[in-house]
């Protein structure tokens, strides 16, 4: 009797088996990948947000010091805008040997590279010894990064310069306010151009 | 005969064969439910490493705040030694002082704590130094998740930066963190190390710790 | 054919055997059907995570809009560019994040309301203050977002964060419903010197 049962059903059972469990497994770990994914985007987005407001933390750190001195040869008052916005720019490029991140417990193809952009403050109402100016992140990352969900933040700082002292308040954007050289700033607006 | 011809043509299954197929279902069903676990696991993990980097980020910016505007970064912190848990990452660092008033910030503002019974019992904000003979072996602690008793230990170096191109002609100093005289920006390297658990008042590391590392720029400025 | 060369299984074979396999099956079965809620769970928890990740990428950045603010911006900014924090709460009265900033305002995160019955205090959401009250929830905050700028403001400029994520749809069906909210406790920077355009 037992010799007829050829046990074809097993092989059924198990194939059916196998399929079930290899969906089940397939559909777990696209749900725990894109998770991953996600949180590892999560931690780039907060290492390029730190990157960049390092580069502003530098710049003015360098104001506080230098007092907008680029070369030195433009100081005291009367300075316009698009000559002061250079002498930014120059602090920013003073980080051109750090301005690729990488991170200890990251793999070597792990990188944001970021780089800052100065200039007067783009409000056409601005005037010409206003001392409004503006610094514009932008960052390329490497293909680890970018393989993470998510974009990165790029923030832009809008500041004036040249205030009489430390807790001053800007002037107004559409005033000459002295073209003033000093260690002293205000600012004015923090946004992440990326929304 | 017709009897016979049906009997024939009967290939059924058996009912040992029933049995059989149902008891190997059950096996691949309990198969399943593995995967469920170890699932439920890696998500708990995800959730945890995602409110470390929060945390991490929440440090960063009180950490920035006092080395940006106050003199936290002439000799505030405590430099640690024998951290030599997780290989890639330096075995000296520094770490928080005891206190951060007076001399940094008002009384009320100070959100460090030697008391370990504090750090159990107060909020969510506030870090812990437990604070030994030899203050090279001083570690600070914040809690990555308080309902879990889940903290991490907070750590970091500092290296002076030097620009490699220097436009002007003032040196390309930044204001040194005494706000008197020309000095050096930093780039600061934070490290939150997870996870830690309160065990009789002392933190307890897992045996697989992991790193969040965050990095930034600090400078002193007015 | 004769009867000596029938070679099957006797009924008390039979019967043992099938109680046997009854008992593997019908355990087997209850595992399936409890792994269907653990499969709830996992959601619900992937699901918390990402609204926790938005609340916060909306509380750190902030957002543009498609109208133009009191700064002529459609900026919405984040508390890093907040000068003065802003009030508790920053949710809707039925649990949805909305950020104002800029005299503009953003609830970027909404579920279709459901009611749900209270079972005591902070039991199944956190705004539950007592037996058989009702909520209306629909979205997931689950308590008002506290910002503390006060006294214990790092030179003044930093602020403490607490936000709490609730599952709303797990919550009023689980045995514990305290593992679908979560709470979150986060400290920015407010780095804009001058006033906020409120």
């Amino acid at each position: 009797m037992l010799r007829n049962q050829r046990g074809g059903v097993m092989l059924f059972v198990t194939i059916v088996g196998a399929v079930i469990t290899t969906a089940f497994a397939m559909f777990f770990s696209s749900i725990v990948l894109v998770e991953s994914r996600a949180t590892e985007g999560e931690l780039a987005k907060t290492r390029a947000y730190w990157a960049e407001m390092g580069n502003f933390a530098y710049a003015l750190s360098r104001i506080s010091e230098s007092k907008m001195c680029g070369s030195c040869l433009v100081s005291g008052g009367n300075v316009k805008d698009s000559d002061l916005a250079p002498v930014l720019q120059s602090y920013f490029s003073e980080l051109n040997n750090y301005k690729t991140w990488t991170y200890a417990d990251e793999s070597t193809n792990y990188s944001i590279t970021t780089i800052v952009t100065a200039a007067p403050d783009d409000n056409v109402l601005r005037a010409t010894y206003s001392g409004w100016l503006m610094a514009t992140s932008a960052y390329t990352e490497s293909s680890l990064v970018a393989g993470l969900n998510g974009h990165l933040p790029q923030m832009e700082l809008r500041l004036c310069v040249g205030l009489n002292n430390s807790g001053a308040k800007c002037g107004a954007l559409n005033h000459n306010n002295g073209g003033n050289t000093t260690a002293y700033f205000s600012l004015n607006r923090l946004t992440d151009l990326a929304g | 005969m017709a009897w016979r011809k049906l009997h024939k043509d009967q290939r059924g299954f058996t009912l040992i064969e029933v049995m059989s197929a149902a008891l190997v279902l059950s096996i691949f069903v309990t198969g399943i439910g593995a995967f469920w676990i170890a699932s439920d696991r890696r998500i708990n993990s995800l959730t945890l490493r995602q409110k470390t980097i929060f945390a991490a980020s929440s440090e960063l910016e009180r950490l920035t705040t006092l080395y940006d505007t106050t003199g936290f970064g002439v000799s505030g912190p405590t430099a640690t030694t024998g951290y030599n848990e997780v290989a890639a990452l330096p075995s000296t660092r520094l770490t928080y002082p005891t206190a951060l008033s007076p001399v940094y910030v008002a009384a009320g503002q100070d959100f460090i704590t030697t008391s370990a019974s504090t750090f159990v019992s107060g909020d969510s904000f506030e870090l812990y130094v437990s604070s030994n003979l030899l203050s090279s072996l001083n570690r600070s602690y914040r809690w990555i998740d308080k309902a879990q008793g889940i903290a991490g230990r907070v750590s970091w170096t500092t290296t002076a930066l030097t620009p490699s191109s220097c436009a002007g002609g003032d040196g390309c100093g930044c204001l040194d963190f005494t706000a008197l005289l020309a000095g050096s920006c930093y780039r600061l390297d934070l490290y939150l190390e997870y996870p830690f658990r309160m065990v009789t008042g002392s933190p307890v590391a897992a045996s697989n710790l992991q790193t969040v590392v965050l990095s930034t720029l600090v400078g002193r400025h007015t | 054919m004769t009867i000596r060369s029938q070679a099957g299984f006797s009924l008390m074979e039979m019967m043992s055997a099938a109680t046997a396999s009854g008992v593997i099956v019908l355990a087997a079965s209850a595992f399936l059907i409890k792994s269907f809620s653990w499969m709830d769970e996992i959601r619900a928890k992937v699901e918390m995570n990402r609204h926790a990740r938005e609340t916060y990428d909306l509380l750190a950045f902030g957002a543009i809009s498609s109208s133009t603010g009191k700064d002529g911006t459609k900026n919405l900014y984040g508390l890093r560019g907040f000068n003065n924090a802003p009030a508790n709460g920053l949710r809707t009265t039925v649990n949805a994040l909305k950020y104002t900033s800029n005299r503009l305002t953003l609830t970027p995160d909404t579920v279709a309301t459901m009611t749900i019955t209270c079972k005591g205090v902070g039991i199944p959401v956190p705004d539950c203050a007592d037996n058989h009250s009702t909520q209306s929830v629909g979205g997931w905050i689950g308590s008002d977002i506290k910002l503390d700028a006060g006294a214990s403001s790092i030179k003044g400029i930093t602020v403490k964060v607490t936000f709490s994520i609730t599952d709303p749809f797990e919550a009023q069906r689980a045995d514990s419903p305290g593992q679908f909210t979560d709470t979150y406790y986060e400290v920015f920077t407010m780095n804009r010197d001058e006033a906020d355009p409120n």
